[in-house]
């Protein structure tokens, strides 16, 4: 298993941990996007100077997860997620100093990431990137699009974005399900890059970061076809489990699937050089 | 900038011109626009400085988000579009004020005054929706001194700011030494023997002038600064007034300054009336607007009379 493997398995410990200790949450919507953000934070993120907007602010367990394993954010601040006066709260806020925005209200994170992206390319000049987290239910906000149409316009290549698409929203499948290649023409339209990528596959991963900043004058859209609730089979792509935290019962099971967690990982996020 | 008593300047053309003018003193002060920038007048700062504008095109929405990420990278970003489309980015300029923003907005083309474009582009409900955000600031400048003044103050403040400028072209009342800190006031018209305060901003400032100056003994307060309000000023002005008060201005009467003004003077006893937007508007020269709404000098000097009698 590689290290990277290794770091979500820790991840995805932490992500079922504090929801289930905080007894509410959306472990299934943060275990989606565990891979895509274990490679984001542990093999590119550079603390203090790139930029990352959680558009899909209910994967709040995985942003301050990933803190976590950081050594960002003790254990023990994790587990007070979702309690009043906690800085973790039930979607990210700047109160939690990582967060720059608050997000959760869907559609709207692109936006502000494109601000970022329109500083780093046109005012400050600086090579920092902008990566956004979307869900793939939010991609059905026009303000989305307003987005999308306005970073090809603005030949914004040091802006990632990257949809976790695990097909489920909060009621219903989403209308385009695991149809990557429908959401990657759509996108590639407004004038951007697309890379179309199995989200539980390292290698591939890896590839689709690799190519942030490589195609000039464009914007980068990882598209990544994921399983809700993936690492827990009887969560895994299954309705009705949406916002929903483990019982101790099913928690309990779930920690046997993962296995051994090591614990002692040397995991952190890179300075700038 | 230096501008003549009694000229005439809209004070969306003040809004650019502060802006162009600034950005010199301020690096940081960036804008974005809604590409209505020839009628918000954002345009001057744009010629002026084009690396430091960014053309939003009609997505009111994403400029809110992307002003909001400038202001991340330690940017003064100021957005402008008509203040009616503004209310479709509401839930966006919402999520601004969860996230320490420095952001600034400004809604032109505010009220009925703009006249014949109709209802569809008037901002009527703008004050309500920004005066309900955690820490926000609404002005409402009624000239140009005023409102160059105030988009220098939200440039030095730090949060989520609003200004509210009109279409028509407002008469200079202000000197230009003038000073409008934020949370303040100012008394256009006073006697020892005001029976009446009308507090107003904006375009009916005028209108509120022109009954003071017919009837007498009318106070007129240009509440410039519609949060935070002038509580004291306005509670010293109803006690000289028997506590009376009566509200102007081009705006629904829910939630607007006369929303302020109630809220501030709730406990003191006063009462206070409203003359507001409360009807439809359509298409029409200003003055046939303001008359319709009730919100002109005409409508202004009928309630003042029958308070006073």
């Amino acid at each position: 298993m590689s290290d990277l493997q290794e770091i979500a398995k820790l991840v995805r410990y932490y992500i079922l941990t504090c929801t289930t200790k905080a007894g509410s949450g959306h472990p299934t919507s943060s275990l989606s996007a565990t891979d895509l953000m274990t490679e984001l934070y542990f093999n590119r993120l550079r603390l203090d100077f790139d930029r990352i907007i959680f558009s899909k602010g209910h994967a709040s367990p995985l942003f301050f997860s990933l803190y976590t394993a950081a050594g960002l954010l003790p254990e023990k601040e994790l587990y007070t997620l979702r309690q009043f006066g906690s800085v973790v709260e039930g979607h990210p806020t700047p109160k939690f100093k990582y967060a720059e925005a608050a997000s959760g209200s869907l559609g709207q994170g692109l936006s502000v990431g494109l601000g970022m992206a329109l500083n780093g390319k046109y005012l400050d000049r600086l090579p920092y990137f902008t990566y956004v987290l979307m869900g793939d239910s939010e991609m059905a906000e026009g303000s989305v699009w307003e987005a999308i149409n306005l970073a090809g316009h603005y030949k914004l290549d040091n802006l990632v974005g990257i949809i976790d698409v695990n097909r489920l929203g909060q009621a219903n499948p989403t209308m385009l399900g695991w149809d990557t290649e429908t959401y990657s023409k759509r996108v590639q339209s407004f004038g951007w890059e697309t890379a179309v990528i199995e989200g539980h596959n390292f290698s591939e991963i890896t590839r689709a970061f690799d190519q942030a900043g490589k195609v000039k004058n464009k914007p980068l859209m990882i598209i990544a076809k994921t399983i809700k609730g993936k690492g827990v089979s009887f969560l895994e792509d299954k309705e009705g489990w949406h916002g929903k935290a483990l019982n101790q019962a099913d928690y309990q099971k779930a920690l046997k699937e993962l296995g051994t967690i090591n614990f002692k990982l040397k995991c952190f996020i890179k300075k700038q050089n | 900038m230096l501008y003549q008593k009694a000229e005439l300047v809209p004070t969306r053309l003040a809004y650019g011109q502060a802006l162009a003018e600034l950005g010199t003193k301020y690096p940081k002060l960036v804008a974005l626009d809604a590409e209505v920038k020839n009628s918000t007048y954002a345009e001057l700062f744009a010629k002026k400085f084009p690396e430091r504008f960014f053309e939003m095109y009609i997505s009111e929405q994403n400029m809110i988000g992307a002003g909001l990420g400038l202001s991340k990278c330690d940017k003064i970003p100021f957005v402008s579009t008509f203040a009616a489309f503004l209310t479709r980015a509401y839930d966006q300029i919402r999520m601004a004020s969860y996230s320490a923003p420095n952001l600034k907005i400004c809604g032109s083309h505010a009220g009925v005054s703009i006249g014949e474009d109709g209802s569809s582009q008037m901002g009527l409900e703008d004050m309500a929706m920004m005066r309900a955000l955690p820490g926000s600031t609404v002005l409402y400048p009624c000239d140009a001194v005023s409102t160059f003044k105030l988009v220098e103050q939200m440039v030095k403040h730090k949060g989520l700011d609003y200004l509210r400028t009109s279409r028509p072209a407002t008469a200079v009342i202000y000197d230009n030494s003038e000073e409008f800190p934020l949370g303040g006031s100012k008394i256009l018209r006073q006697s020892p023997f005001d029976k009446v305060t009308v507090v107003t901003a904006g375009i009916t400032v005028f209108e509120a002038l022109k009954a003071s100056d017919e009837l007498g003994n009318v106070r007129v307060i240009d509440a410039y600064s519609v949060k935070p309000i002038d509580k004291a000023g306005l509670i010293k002005a109803g006690k000289a007034t028997n506590g009376k008060i009566m509200v102007v201005e081009d705006h629904r009467v829910e939630g607007g300054l006369g929303s302020a003004v109630l809220e501030a003077v709730a406990q003191e006893g006063f009462k206070v009336y409203q003359l507001g937007v409360t009807k439809i508007p359509g298409s029409g020269k200003m003055a046939e607007l303001l008359k319709w709404e009730e919100i002109d000098a005409e409508a202004i000097g009928k309630m003042v009379k029958s308070l006073i009698k």
